[in-house]
């Protein structure tokens, strides 16, 4: 569905992805794992269109991906980015409304109501602004608003970052979920062993260049990955 | 003296305000979006100004069509102020001083192209007022300071609604805080940043007018304008919606009171005196934003 070849980000000077090639199958879940600075998140902003690649190309169903965030976004590909990033001067409700800009003001409603059964917890909050919810909650938050353009492929960095334990456990819950409901998921993880356990497909991403990959069940057994993402 | 006189020296200057409020309230709104000042804000004020004055002479409008014509005018200039000095500076760089010198620069072109078309020469608007007076009991009112407060009061109403309650104003709401993810959310960031353009040259246009009613048209409207809004915009704390309209009615009362005390030749000075010692005492402006941050 989701296809990258030789994709290569540059900052300056800075390489950050090195002839990148992976690909996604339609409702699948696939993780990228890689320590600090490996380009996980470089790597999910150049599909985006947030950040410009040097070369390479990214096609979603054998089409070129259009370059601009918002054409990105109208093809079916949204980004639940890192740190949560709601607007906090908004409601919850205006957040999910953000969300779902791509689609129509009355199809956006009904979404949101379908949001609020998932996480009742943003129904209790809807009129709260965003920024004053706890960190667990800013996340569901990001995740809901991410499911409110109704995407064919979810890109998720690093949903479980600075969440208390029982709050991880629910966030994979959820992303299970998700992937179950048919929409196709590319997850960024430091958190290896949880990511690796509810993907079909992992990449490990190292100084922008993919180490490995293989399926996720496959690489839980590999000696290297073990010693180097799985604590031994 | 007495309490009459007072009382329409108060009207006065509200209304004055409320002139400034629509100046202010544009000048915020971009500032809110990019974080920089649009320093070409006057020169648009000016040259829409003068595109209403022809409206009245050519096709005779009134005050409406004058409007209309105006904050139309002042709209599409505004759109070329950012295509034209902002829209690649705003991808490419992050250096306040280089909008400061293309926003600048372009309103004084705009000035200039004013003074080339209409040099030297002062013009007036028509009186678009039947009478200019009206009275209740002994006291007479001036008409045209209340219909300028009345239409500043329904613009900025009905720009507040706007901002709360469409989708356009959530995304430039969402927009002032975070550009990159309201885009990773399928705006088009660009889209939204060329309407508010619009809408900011608009109410220059509306204020150029009430500029031109208030006073003789001059080209050099534009810089002085230019000065003032950043002043009250900076008064007001920059970017902040309700501290430009605070502060537009602080200053008009403070330049209509100058101006009975100083006369109005002087009244400039002790508005800029006043303007000084308010910076002195609270840099950050009326609503906290640090106004040293960003021009
Ligand atoms: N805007 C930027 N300008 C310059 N260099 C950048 C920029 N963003 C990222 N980099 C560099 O690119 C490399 C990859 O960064 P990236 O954010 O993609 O890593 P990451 O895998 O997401 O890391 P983390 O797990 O810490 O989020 C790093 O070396 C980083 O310093
Ligand atoms: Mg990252």
């Amino acid at each position: 569905m989701l296809q990258i070849r030789n994709l290569c980000v540059n900052y300056d000077h800075v390489v950050a992805l090195d002839d990148v090639t992976l690909s996604v199958e339609k409702g699948s879940a696939v993780s990228i794992i890689g320590s600090n600075g490996a380009g996980k998140s470089t790597l999910l902003n150049t599909i985006s269109g947030v950040v410009k690649r040097r070369s390479g190309e990214i096609l979603l169903n054998n089409r070129p991906l259009p370059t601009s965030p918002h054409e990105v976004v109208k093809a079916g590909i949204i980004q639940v980015p890192e740190g949560r990033r709601v607007f906090p001067n908004l409601t919850v409700a205006e957040n999910l409304l953000m969300g779902g800009w791509r689609i129509s003001a009355s199809a956006a409603k009904k979404k949101m109501r379908e949001m609020y059964e998932l996480f009742p917890i943003l129904g209790q909050r809807r009129s709260q602004l965003a920024g004053t919810l706890s960190g667990g909650e800013q996340q569901m938050l990001a995740i809901a608003r991410g499911l409110m353009a109704e995407p064919q492929i979810l890109l998720l960095d690093e949903p479980s970052l600075g969440l208390a334990p029982v709050l991880v456990n629910q966030v994979f819950d959820i992303i299970t979920e998700i992937v179950r409901s048919g929409i196709t998921v590319l997850l960024v993880e430091q958190n290896a062993r949880k990511a690796m356990m509810i993907s079909d497909y992992t990449y490990v991403l190292e100084n922008g260049r993919i180490r490995k990959h293989g399926k996720s069940a496959d690489l839980f057994n590999d000696e290297e990955i073990k010693r180097a993402y799985l604590g031994g | 003296m007495n309490f009459s006189y007072y009382l329409q020296l108060l009207i006065g200057g509200v209304s004055n305000g409320a002139m400034y409020a629509i100046i202010a309230v544009g000048w915020a709104l971009i500032f809110s979006i990019l974080k920089f000042s649009n320093f070409a804000h006057g020169g648009t004020m000016v040259c829409s100004a003068y595109l209403g004055l022809l409206a009245t002479r050519i096709i005779g409008a009134n005050l409406w069509l004058t409007l209309a014509v105006a904050a139309l005018c002042g709209g599409l200039i505004n759109i070329l102020v950012e295509l034209i000095s902002f829209h690649r500076l705003r991808k490419s760089s992050k250096q306040v001083l280089l909008f400061f010198v293309s926003s600048i620069t372009m309103g004084m072109l705009l000035q200039n192209l004013v003074t080339l078309r209409f040099s030297g020469l002062f013009y007036s608007y028509p009186n678009f007022f039947k009478q200019r007076f009206f009275r209740i009991g002994n006291i007479s009112f001036d008409i045209s300071n209340f219909m300028m407060l009345a239409i500043a009061a329904v613009i900025l109403g009905i720009l507040i609604l706007v901002l709360q309650k469409t989708r356009f104003g959530m995304a430039v709401r969402a927009l002032s805080v975070d550009p990159r993810t309201t885009s990773l959310m399928g705006v088009n960031v660009d889209l939204v940043v060329l309407a508010t353009f619009f809408i900011a040259g608009a109410l220059a246009g509306v204020a150029g007018v009430f500029v031109g009613i208030r006073t003789i048209l001059s080209p050099q409207i534009g810089s002085m304008y230019t000065v003032k809004g950043f002043m009250v915009a900076v008064i007001g704390g920059l970017g902040s919606l309700n501290g430009a309209l605070f502060a537009s009615l602080i200053l008009g009362l403070v330049e209509t009171a100058f101006s009975v005390i100083l006369g109005t030749s002087l009244a400039p000075v002790g508005t800029f005196f006043f303007v000084l010692i308010f910076l002195f005492l609270r840099p950050q402006g009326l609503a906290g934003v640090f106004a040293m941050e960003k021009a």
